[in-house]
């Protein structure tokens, strides 16, 4: 039985990664991620919250890490902002979490990804040392991206304490469609469609149909009022039209949450159902060519050669349990 | 180190016009972009193909020798040149695009096809590579890669961080790693090795090939001209368009000075008149550009437009560009020489930066011509020179700094797009502290423990940027346009 820890503030943090004889594993909310089962401290960051600096004039936010991403959507929309993209969990979740877990989500403005909204982070080291690295605003190449470097780092690295994000005004307008299509080329022809129409769309996804063989494609588009009314009408020739229940990219998003295991695989835009085929729980984010799909089968291993050393650098004395994947020797 | 044993070497590994070593050969790589710090490597190497990199990374291994890897040499902060001699190995020869995809919007290229050409080939089928540095005509996407460039366009689509999907990277051990798309499967952890090298500044290996996304070209395009009395006004125009939710494709701004000096040179058509002038460009569907358009046109009004125009067709759009992007050679007929900076600061601290840095450079007895990629903060002032004399580059190089300290005051950073390179040091500790450079460090050694990869580039290495053995002439000849 491990011990639980729960800081509220750096200072503590640095305390108990220091004094963390036997190792430290790293959670959020613990809302996904695996307990310690081996005697390392459970660190859990739930109580480290709250927004440290909201600077909407900028587009800037800096939450300390274990703010819910649930609380920081209340406090963006209050500025009618939001931010860029929409990783899963998205209730409960913590922002520290959803980082070090590179949760993407299926939806993203322009392709963005987490990584692409993630400026800066505070973060505490293996030994203890903490670091600012990246800046506030939203374009610097001064110094290594260590910020982009943590998103999906999997709590091995170093455990973070701040992170400052990009945030986005909320669009005029937005819709979400859906195209039900009864084969890998009816699916392929609608995503080429959405996928070719001068309004880029924020989400572009497909699931494998309940109780029949077809397939479900969501798409997402956002933009002035017009813009998204004329796009709407040009994709239902593709046989995009609304969804009555509605919410279809948060479901899929909040399912790939909850399954245990994931893995990734590489999605073709040509035939973005094939990377489907054996997986009925998989999603596929057509945009950014990557499905996952629930699988307890074991990951491709990060690159030891590169990676060996530089968990060394963030963490010289291995007190950062091994991530999954990420649990090189 | 033995250069007789190191040329040797090499040209018993590459092919024999793949190795410069000839003194005035060599001296041609002297110098990149930037004007103040020169070096002669000791030798230079072209390579054709990934073995031969790797080839020459296992005798640099071998010998251990430094290592200072060079795209088109168009940088500007000195990341190309051999600070403490040894290879310079330029990528000019590998620029064959392997793939272009235009159903997955992606290409692999090799480090040497420079980002124009990339740019020419994705066009035909109606897209594009977004990172669009002014240097581009010559500037090479490994350089990009290098350095993280940036350029206008950045604003709405990412700088080349955003782009990048995959790398083949030879590390200093002469080993071969393939990352993110160029792997075959994804792998976790490849993104972060993959961020990590993006904006390495050269420090941690040499990029053979570069797998990167690209864009559609949009569907309408509309490019906007606004005057303003002064440059706070204008500054304090750009926080609000950003803070109003259009994300325009360019939003950058030109004080008078820079005005003055590109329409005596292009004839834009630009207002010399103005305190400052924006550049909005608006990208998307047609009628999310119309929307836009009377959006951003209100904020401009509101904020003390005092005359505004839209590019009624194309040749009025390049002639527009043709005024943002020639004004740096155009500086080059009013003054004898300047320096650029690339600090940034938030948006809303604009107006104030812009401000600060015009009372900072004249206190020194200089003159500034600004020009900014103002949606992102990132700001190049030019600080110009008369003479040339040691006095004046002394006044200049103080005015330097306390503009940088200045934009660091404000929330920002050093540098936006250009890199680290080797002239800024000191001002690398002021904004990061002992604990994130000593990471820094560590994270750079865990790629390159003997640190002869770029050595003298971003973090102390005991050694400054030098002029080893500079030719008498070169840096006027070829620093100061």
């Amino acid at each position: 039985m491990s011990a639980v820890a729960r800081p509220t503030s750096v200072e503590e943090v640095v305390s108990l990664v220091r004094a963390a004889t036997a190792g430290v594993r790293v959670r959020g909310a613990a809302s996904t991620g695996i307990a310690p089962t081996d005697g390392a401290l459970d660190l859990r960051l739930d109580a480290l919250g709250g927004v440290v600096t909201h600077r909407p004039d900028d587009l800037i936010v800096t939450v300390r890490a274990g703010m819910r991403l649930d609380e920081l959507a209340d406090v963006l929309r209050e500025q009618r902002q939001r931010l860029p993209v929409a990783p899963w969990p998205g209730a409960g979740g913590t922002v520290g979490g959803a980082v070090a877990a590179g949760a993407d989500g299926l939806v993203g403005c322009r392709g963005m990804r987490l990584s692409d909204a993630v400026l800066g982070v505070q973060a505490v080291l293996g030994d203890g040392a903490v670091v600012r690295v990246g800046a506030a605003v939203v374009k610097s190449v001064a110094g290594f991206d260590v910020a982009r470097a943590l998103v999906g780092s999997r709590g091995v690295l170093a455990v973070l304490t701040e992170v400052t994000l990009r945030v986005e005004a909320l669009p005029p307008a937005a819709t979400e469609l859906r195209a039900d299509c009864a084969d890998e080329a009816a699916v392929a022809a609608a995503c080429a469609a959405a996928l070719a129409d001068p309004l880029e769309p924020r989400g572009l996804a497909v699931r494998r149909a309940e109780g029949h063989d077809g397939f479900v494609v969501a798409l997402e588009l956002c933009g002035p009022q017009r813009a998204v009314a004329a796009a709407e009408l040009r994709v239902a020739h593709a046989g995009f039209a609304h969804d009555e229940a509605n919410g279809l990219l948060a479901r899929w998003t909040e399912t790939l949450a909850r399954a245990p295991h994931r893995r990734r695989l590489w999605c073709s835009r040509a035939a973005p159902a094939a990377s489907l085929r054996g997986h009925r729980g998989g999603v596929a984010d057509v945009r950014r060519g990557v499905t996952f799909v629930p699988s307890d089968a074991p990951e491709a291993l990060a690159p030891a050669a590169l990676w060996t050393p530089l968990r060394a650098a963030f963490d010289p004395g291995g007190t950062f349990r091994p991530g999954r994947g990420l649990g090189v020797a | 180190m033995d250069r007789a044993e190191l040329v040797r070497r090499l040209a018993a590994a590459l092919p024999a016009d793949a190795v410069i070593h000839g003194a005035d050969a060599r001296a041609t790589y002297a110098l990149d972009g930037q004007p103040l710090h020169g070096a002669v490597p000791d030798v230079v190497v072209l390579p054709r193909t990934h073995d031969h990199v790797v080839a020459v990374m296992e005798v640099a291994r071998d010998l251990r020798v430094p290592l200072v890897p060079r795209g088109a040499g168009t940088g500007l902060s000195g990341g190309a040149v051999a600070t403490l001699g040894g290879v310079l190995l330029s990528t000019a020869r590998m620029r064959r695009i392997l793939e272009l995809s235009p159903v997955e919007r992606t290409a692999r290229v090799e480090p040497g096809v420079v980002n124009a050409d990339l740019g020419r080939a994705a066009a035909v089928h109606g897209l594009r590579f977004a990172p669009d540095p002014s240097s581009q005509a010559a500037c090479t996407v490994g350089g990009n890669v290098a350095e993280n460039a940036g350029g206008p366009h950045t604003l709405r689509l990412g700088v080349t961080t955003n782009h990048v999907t995959g790398v083949v990277l030879v590390t200093p051990d002469a080993l071969t790693h393939r990352l993110g798309a160029c792997a075959d499967a994804p792998r976790p952890g490849d993104d972060s090795l993959l961020a990590l090298v993006t904006g390495s500044e050269g420090l941690f290996g040499v990029v053979t090939e570069i797998a990167v996304r690209l864009v559609a070209l949009p569907a309408a395009v509309r490019t906007l001209l606004a005057s303003f009395p002064t440059v706070a006004h204008a500054a304090r125009a750009v926080s609000a368009v950003v803070r109003g939710g259009v994300v325009p494709a360019a939003l950058e701004l030109m004080d008078r000075a820079a005005v003055r000096a590109v329409e005596g040179h292009v004839r834009a058509g630009l207002p010399t008149d103005a305190g400052a002038v924006l550049l909005v460009e608006l990208e998307g569907a047609d009628d999310e550009v119309d929307d836009d358009e009377a959006t951003v046109l209100a904020i401009l009004d509101a904020h003390g437009a005092t005359d505004r125009r839209t590019a009624r067709d194309e040749r009025e759009r390049a002639l527009l560009w043709a005024g943002r992007k020639q004004v740096v050679g155009a500086l080059g007929r009013v003054c004898k020489g300047y320096y650029t900076h690339d600090g940034v600061v938030p948006p809303s601290r604009l107006a104030e930066a812009l401000t600060r840095i015009d009372s900072i450079v004249r206190r020194h007895g200089l003159d500034v011509a600004t020009v900014a990629h103002a949606g992102d903060g990132n700001l190049h002032p030019l600080v110009l020179f008369r003479t040339l004399d040691a006095d004046e580059l002394a006044r200049g190089a103080r005015a330097g700094r306390e503009i940088l300290e200045t934009c660091l005051e404000l929330g920002g950073s050093l540098t936006g797009e250009h890199g680290v390179g080797c002239e800024m040091r000191d001002l690398f500790d002021a904004q990061f502290d002992a604990a994130t450079r000593d990471l820094f460090d560590r994270v750079r050694t865990s790629f390159d423990p003997g640190r002869r990869m770029n050595p003298g580039k971003v973090l102390p290495d005991g050694a400054h940027c030098g002029e080893t053995g500079l030719p008498h002439g070169t840096k006027r000849a070829a620093g100061w346009l």
